[in-house]
């Protein structure tokens, strides 16, 4: 049986909302890494240092698994990351509200977000869409690899 | 066979964080601002960064229960980073409230200048918040400031004003 969200309108509507989610979340990011690094440490969660790795590489990877799945290169990877992203997102939030920190919470969407029940929800749709996506049952608007 | 290769899940994963993190070490290295590539903590105000009152270059560094005592008594400004509704329910006497950046940064500037000392605490160890408005005065061209590490928890636990 095939669900209406397996069908190419939703897939390709799933793949430029998350692309362009990511895409646009970067930008920030990129453009201050420094305080994306301090947003990464607040959380507590990496050993003291490697917060400024993540911040470096992190942004890069939002972008071109963004572009990937909007252009329609390497869709299957970049679902899987995508996925692979947003569970990070919702464990590194939900362990912040369990501690009781209220700290912004470096989503890059919108500024001062604070970490929250409602920022867990929107990661965990998020990652419902990049499942959709990597469990597509056809291919459309896809550049690479050329065929399925 | 390449084909196939570039079909797989794993190889196209491989593909994007091998591409990202060529892009994000590279795009570091060439920008003006780029970071180091392991953070360093704030390190500890000497004796030099405390009794200097006007700042040739630059200051952000962190400070102790006792150093921060001692620039209560001297009348340097403290702002508490908190959220409001702690700020609220409890603050060290005199603290000023950052709720509002760019009002805290005129209000600052109007009041004292960009050179003389300002001191940032939260709630304690394990909060950010005073460090991040450290680095956002800084940014706004604020030339002293030092992070109170212990934050508010140290200071009532000390048993010192509170109000």
């Amino acid at each position: 049986m095939k669900f209406i969200t397996q069908s190419s309108i939703f897939i390709i509507s799933f793949r430029l909302i998350i692309g362009g989610i990511l895409v646009f979340a970067s930008f920030d990011k990129i453009g201050s890494p420094d305080d994306f690094a301090r947003d990464i440490a607040n959380y507590h969660i990496l050993p003291f240092g490697t917060e400024n790795l993540f911040a470096i590489i992190l942004p890069w990877l939002e972008l071109t698994i963004g572009l990937g799945l909007i252009i329609g290169i390497f869709v299957n990877g970049a679902a899987l990351l995508s996925m692979g992203l947003m569970g990070i997102f919702i464990l590194a939030i939900g362990s912040a509200i369990l501690r009781g920190y209220n700290i912004e919470c470096g989503c890059g969407l919108k500024e001062g977000e604070m970490v929250g029940i409602g920022k867990i929800a929107e990661n965990a749709v998020y990652f419902a869409f990049s499942w959709l996506v990597f469990k597509r049952g056809g291919r459309w608007f896809e550049i690479l690899p050329k065929s399925g | 066979m390449k084909r196939i290769f570039a079909q797989n899940p794993l190889f196209q994963v491989l593909f994007f964080l091998i591409v990202s993190i060529v892009i994000g070490f590279g795009n570091n290295w060439l920008r003006d601002d780029s970071i180091p590539l392991l953070a360093e903590k704030l390190t500890i105000a000497t004796t030099d960064d405390l009794l200097s009152d006007i700042a040739g270059e630059s200051v952000l560094k962190a400070i102790d229960l006792e150093q921060a005592r001692k620039f209560y008594f001297e009348d340097v400004v403290f702002v508490d980073a908190r959220d409001l509704e702690y700020y609220e329910e409890g603050h060290i006497p005199g603290a000023w409230n950052s709720q509002d950046f760019m009002e805290l940064s005129f209000r600052l500037d109007s009041h004292q200048g960009k050179d003389r000392s300002i001191v940032t605490y939260c709630d304690g160890d394990d909060c950010g918040s005073s460090e991040d408005l450290a680095y956002d005065l800084q940014g706004e061209g604020f030339m002293k400031i030092f992070v109170f590490v212990g934050g508010w928890s140290e200071w009532k636990e000390a048993g010192y004003f509170i109000e």
